[in-house]
């Protein structure tokens, strides 16, 4: 695919110090933190790079899942119980301890499932299949940059990439 | 002119002692003998597809015991009934579930050496958390299969899942076999995801390595990933939230698995502290189990830069730990039958020091007492990869026996005496037994070809954050908190 205006810049740094002074720089340039994508192989917190943090709502998900596991559970222990009594020797219909475990184990699963499906997939918008803009040097250590502006700005950044030995690539778009 | 000789003599000397340390520290630590990524990327991958006959060998011999061992008898028994099984009265709990408690304690080797390490930040675990969690969730698989042959009509199974149904029957859920069910079935759902979550890096860089049908295969399984902030960030945190998660899962589990036995009436089995002690055993005979592996690991897929003497020797001091802790609960329930003056927990001691179980018992505490703690408190001994391999199945093997006793042995007593009684294991609960084993080693083996077997990402973070500095004659390490 040929450069074009419309293409976003595709830049390798290997270095995170200099990740972290072109961030800088671009923002002083004017690009703003959202045309602004970086892709890693390690885990980089936002604070080593000066990157504003990413807002996630894994402590609302993780509760809801675990409060569907235990309300599953409720209907389980309480609701057979209740729609089915079988008076067995002389013990209660609605002992409490023992239900207590499969209630522990339903929420615990709740949390399970919600923190993977909805916080991992749902998320970090993890959609297999789609073209998106990568490079596997990016899994060998290399830090990426995927800036997307146009016009002047695009030519500034560009400039700020080369100041600080960043290799410019053409934007390989991959089905990932 | 005297003193400037020798502080140059000094000088020289001290950057002589300096740069030995340096080297000495990088040669047993990972963390702070770093390579490229490229470099680690490379060595993992060839590890993967290093696949000589001997392994193939090896896995067709597993892979035919399974399906003979396991199978075939299990489908043997099935046809003609428990009958073929060695259990008779009063012994109707036999090898079946002494493989179901077993593979269970093995479990928790993945949750153990994983999960905890990772909450209190021990760093060394860094390279050997997968070969962990892989062995939790392949043992979990194995032991989730010994309650469906246990049941002998196994084609039944599904009695056990709540659903609504014309008989209007519903699962006892007062019962503890339904609550082993659940607390498997979630032990299984999040060690899977415990051990896929922190592998989507890898297997994208897996995908960006390979060619052909492993490319395709990673490529699904890597879901898209492309290492941007999001996805780190939000992986991190699920990683957090499973790691604490998992863990009191796992005491659960085993927890639950001790009230099959103490929640009856019976002699031996009925004690407030069976679930402690079937979870310190668990973790014991798991984390013993995570070295035989990671041994077996390391010389098969040739993971020497990866895996070192430091991980050996940490983990075997976690050994020597929970040897003692296993010996305290050891010894408390055995003092307290001992002392308690009942009769038929005198036979039961009896049974175990002079009775048909003597030799297990004696077996047993060699194993798990007097090996361990005459040889794990040498640095040398914990530093030698032969010696921790003969230690570590040893203690397996004394762990297998412990559940012999518990299971097969404790029942041969009870308060009628006209109804006491022997067990022996038939052919078809060996085979079986022998099959479950195949299992494990197969699936294990067969894995460590497909996934990457240490998470490269971790150990490439970990060495970001530990640095070798000198302080006045020494050199050593320091670890930055990046977070």
């Amino acid at each position: 695919m040929a450069r074009t205006e419309t293409s976003p810049i595709f830049a390798l740094i290997d270095d995170i110090d200099a990740a972290a002074r072109v961030v800088e720089e671009l923002e002083q340039v004017g690009v703003k933190p959202d045309q602004v994508e970086i892709l890693s192989g390690l885990p980089i917190d936002h604070a080593i790079l000066g990157r504003p943090k990413i807002p996630e709502r894994m402590t609302v998900i993780t509760p809801m899942g675990a409060l569907i596991g235990f309300l599953t559970a409720l209907l389980f222990v309480f609701g057979t119980v209740a729609l089915y009594p079988i008076r067995v020797g002389g013990h209660a219909y609605f002992a409490l301890p023992p239900k207590l475990i499969i209630m522990y184990e339903l929420t615990m699963l709740g949390i399970i499932l919600s923190t993977f499906f909805a916080g991992t997939f749902w998320e970090s918008g993890l959609l297999p299949f789609r073209k998106k803009v990568y490079d596997p040097a990016v899994s060998d250590g290399r830090i990426g940059f995927v800036i997307s502006v146009t016009g002047d700005l695009r030519e500034r950044a560009l400039e700020v990439l080369r100041h600080w030995g960043a290799e410019i690539k053409e934007p390989e778009w991959r089905a990932l | 002119m005297s003193s400037e000789v020798n502080r140059k003599t000094w000088e020289e000397w001290e950057k002589g002692v300096l740069a030995n340390g340096e080297q000495a520290l990088r040669e047993e630590l990972l963390l702070v003998d770093p390579r490229p990524r490229s470099e680690m990327n490379r060595m993992l991958l060839e590890a993967m597809q290093r696949i000589t006959p001997g392994y193939v060998i090896t896995l067709l011999i597993l892979g035919t015991l399974t399906l003979v061992g396991l199978f075939f008898a299990w489908g043997f028994q099935m046809r003609w009934g428990m009958g073929v099984a060695g259990i008779r009265r009063p012994v109707f709990w036999g090898f079946y579930i002494v493989n179901f408690v077993f593979w269970i304690g093995i479990s928790h080797s993945g949750t153990f050496v994983s999960a905890i390490l990772r909450v209190f930040k021990a760093e060394y675990s860094r390279p050997i958390t997968r070969g962990a969690e892989m062995m939790t969730t392949f043992s979990l698989m194995v032991a989730g299969l010994f309650p469906l042959i246990h049941l002998g009509r196994t084609w039944r199974f599904y009695w056990m899942i709540p659903y609504p149904n014309q008989r209007e029957l519903w699962p006892n859920f007062h019962s503890p076999l339904l609550w082993d069910m659940t607390a498997i079935f979630t032990y299984l759902t999040g060690s899977t995801l415990y051990l896929y979550l922190p592998l989507i890096p890898d297997f994208a860089m897996a995908r960006d390595h390979t060619t052909g049908w492993r490319q395709k295969l990673y490529r699904i399984l890597a879901l898209g990933w492309r290492g941007t902030e999001e996805e780190w960030r939000h992986l991190m945190t699920a990683m957090k939230i499973f790691a604490f998660v998992i863990i009191p899962v796992m005491f659960s589990v085993h927890t639950i698995v001790s009230w099959d036995f103490a929640m009856t009436k019976k002699i031996g089995w009925r004690s407030s502290i069976f679930g402690p002690y079937f979870v310190v055993g668990a973790i014991f005979s798991g984390v013993s189990a995570v070295i035989t592996m990671l041994l077996i690991a390391r010389r098969s897929l040739k993971l020497h830069y990866f895996i070192r003497t430091e991980h050996l020797e940490a983990l075997s001091v976690l050994i020597l730990i929970f040897s003692f802790s296993w010996t305290y609960f050891f010894f408390n329930d055995f003092l307290v039958e001992w002392y308690g003056g009942d009769a038929v927990g005198h036979q039961l001691l009896t049974l175990q020091a002079r009775g048909p179980v003597a030799p297990l018992w004696y077996a047993m505490l060699i194993f798990n007492i007097l090996i361990p703690w005459a040889t794990l408190w040498s640095k040398k001994i914990r530093r030698s990869a032969t010696a921790l391999f003969l230690i570590t199945l040893g203690i397996n093997i004394g762990m297998y026996l412990e559940r012999v006793i518990i299971v097969t042995g404790f029942l041969q007593r009870n308060r009628m005496p006209f109804d006491w009684g022997t067990y022996n294991p038939s052919i078809v609960e060996l085979s079986i037994t022998v099959g479950s084993f195949s299992m494990f080693f197969f699936l294990y083996l067969l894995f460590t070809r497909f996934l990457p077997y240490v998470p490269v990402w971790e150990v490439h973070e970990g060495q970001l954050t530990h640095k070798i500095v000198r302080v006045g004659r020494a050199v050593v390490t320091a670890k930055t908190h990046l977070e």
